[in-house]
């Protein structure tokens, strides 16, 4: 073997040596020093205040446990008494505007309907029922590189899909995504300076955000309609299978969807029926 | 009479083949919660997720019952608030011991003896809302199953045995379920880890802790040899469950250490360490070694000095005799670099 093939060998077997010490130190770090765990943490936390301490969990990061079963291994989040296995973590989606501030479980105020229409955000963006669209047309989009994905049929339910659908927006005859770079770089700058504007700017930046908002977003019976015709989403042209969209406008989704608008008619519109 | 007849045998047919199949979801409970993210934050902050992976259920213990025999006090849509599950409740399952139907209220009287009761003479606090519900340390039990074959024993359903079990019965699922829920049985379902990791939930808790005047447990175990290895993800490290619940008990009935029954009671306590699977040819005196001991010089003063001549060796001499060899290696890596020369170049 030649000088030089030797000294490479030789550097490898340095470059190996140096691992297995960094490895070896670490191990001997967690044997040796983890004794001296922080009674100082668990004292300060039980000084806090329940509020404090909800908010310190809600600032760590999620935990993630594995089951090994032998035949198959499950990793999933681990969810104080929760004792449903969830199987895989939601595919979040880092491309829409509205989600930077409002989160991915963002209704909260009708309280027979709130898990229902947080459901529905695993697969529409929040501007598929908070921005009215006349000429309606819809693009599906890629949760986490927000390109638009082509021929997406749908024959099953969604769940956990990495494709979000979005409407486009007309303008001068021209479709645009209501997430367009421009409202991106926009949205991404208010948010890094707002510490530092003023009032009456956070304002004025709110309002031009949330311009194209309808006040009266689509709700549960005009998408869960009697009939294909009466639906607000072009169901079938966004990709939805026949067999799937007649699951859609089932009786018993809709008619689930009618128990839901009987549940939360708050009771001073019937007055005389109060219990 | 010919459509009566049609109809009649529509009903029989229908009758015979819904008896077979799976109905854990006849409710049809799925419609809304097969979907991940059904779900809200609920008042105090924390959020509320109603998925139930249907794949992962019928995996597990659970995988026959139906929704409603555990979620009883739900009876209509939209569903009533603040519905708990009881677990003690009658499910459709006959246990074939007693015919009765099954529940796991034997399991509740269980743990009425043992130290996670507020009924225990040994509990140091007895207010019934800190201790543990079913639902605190358990989660739905994943099946795994074993096979066993000669000498060998691996993990999954023995082909061999389905295929024993076909000659009698020709049920495929039943078959499956009941293999499953065997050689579940069979072994330690939950592993080392899974133990530590659920009774960390609570004994690491300083405000438990505190009103329960315990030591923070977890903790000061994974100091130990043991928990050391259990870090390094060996599986058949001994954990809580090993040391302080007797032999050929439930961990159900777990006892405090003060309790002459218990398996860590000071008279007891050889026992336990000498088991056949762990040190059986333990010398007199293994009882008397601390295993949560707090490294705090007022407390244990042996203890604290020992660990203290140990960081002091392992910060002194080890790390610096690293620092050395690294900087050996690197040097064999570049044998002719030279600071000086480099600074001189720039």
């Amino acid at each position: 073997m030649s000088r030089h093939s030797n000294g490479i060998l030789k550097k490898i077997y340095a470059i190996i040596g140096i691992v297995l010490l960094v490895w070896s130190s670490y191990l001997v770090y967690i044997l040796v020093m983890h004794i001296w765990h922080q009674h100082g943490e668990e004292v300060e936390n039980m000084a806090i205040s329940e509020e404090e301490k909800l908010f310190k969990e809600m600032m760590k990061d999620k935990k993630e446990v594995t089951y090994n079963l032998g035949y198959k291994v499950i990793k999933q989040e681990d969810i104080e008494k929760h004792f449903h296995h969830v199987g895989d973590p939601v595919i979040h989606d880092s491309i829409n505007i509205c989600i930077k501030c409002h989160g991915d479980i963002p209704h909260d105020k009708n309280k027979a309907i709130r898990a229902f229409l947080n459901m529905h955000s695993d697969f529409f963006a929040c501007e598929t029922c908070h921005v009215r669209v006349d000429n309606k047309k819809f693009i599906w989009y890629n949760k986490t590189t927000g390109k638009e994905v082509d021929n997406f049929e749908i024959s099953v339910f969604l769940n956990n899909i990495p494709q979000k659908l979005i409407p486009l927006l007309e303008v001068d005859g021209k479709f645009e995504r209501l997430d367009s770079d421009s409202k991106r770089n926009f949205v991404d700058e208010f948010r890094k300076m707002l510490p530092t504007l003023s009032p009456d700017k956070k304002s004025q930046g709110l309002k031009i955000i949330h311009k194209n908002v309808s006040k009266n977003p689509v709700k549960c019976d005009e998408c869960h309609a009697p009939s294909l015709s009466q639906s607000y989403l072009p169901l079938l042209e966004i990709g939805y299978k026949e067999r799937r969209v007649n699951q859609i406008l089932s009786n018993e989704v809709v008619g689930m969807v009618e128990k839901y608008k009987e549940f939360y008619i708050p009771n001073f519109l019937m007055p005389g029926q109060t219990k | 009479m010919r459509v009566i007849a049609k109809l009649f045998l529509c009903i029989v047919l229908v009758l015979f083949f819904s008896s077979f199949g799976n109905c854990a979801d006849d409710e049809n409970c799925l419609l809304c919660h097969k979907y991940r993210t059904l779900s809200r934050i609920d008042e105090t902050g924390k959020t509320r997720l109603y998925y139930v992976n249907d794949n992962l259920f019928h995996s597990s213990v659970h995988g026959k019952i139906k929704c409603k025999e555990c979620h009883s006090q739900i009876t209509k849509i939209p569903h009533e608030e603040n519905t708990k599950v009881n677990c003690l409740n009658e499910c459709h399952i006959v246990e074939p011991t007693s015919e009765k139907r099954f529940s796991h209220k034997s399991v509740a009287e269980v743990i009425k003896s043992s130290i996670h009761s507020p009924e225990n003479k040994y509990a140091n606090f007895s207010k019934a809302d800190d201790f543990p519900e079913c639902i605190d340390c358990h989660n739905n039990p994943l099946f795994k199953p074993i096979q066993l074959f000669k000498n060998i024993t691996e993990e999954g359903q023995s082909p061999k045995a389905l295929a024993r079990c076909n000659l009698c019965h020709k049920e495929e699922k039943f078959i499956k379920y009941f293999y499953n829920h065997v050689s579940h049985r069979l072994h330690t379902s939950k592993d080392s880890s899974e133990i530590v990791r659920m009774c960390e939930r609570c004994h690491s808790k300083p405000e438990m802790v505190k009103r329960h005047k315990l030591k923070n447990a977890v903790a000061t175990y994974k100091d130990t040899f043991h928990g050391k290895a259990i870090t390094f993800g060996l599986e058949g490290a001994p954990d809580c469950v090993d040391c302080h619940v007797r032999e050929n008990e439930s961990a159900h009935a777990i006892k405090s250490y003060e309790d002459p029954e218990s398996s860590i009671n000071k008279d007891n306590r050889k026992k336990v360490c000498s088991r056949k699977t762990c040190h059986p040819n333990a010398a007199d005196g293994i009882e008397d070694i601390r295993m949560h001991v707090v490294i705090d010089k007022n407390l244990y003063k042996p203890e604290y000095y020992t660990a203290l001549g140990f960081t002091g060796l392992t910060l002194g001499a080890f790390f610096p005799l690293i620092v050395v060899l690294i900087l050996e290696l690197i040097r064999e890596i570049f044998p002719n670099f030279s600071l000086r020369k480099f600074k001189r170049r720039k």
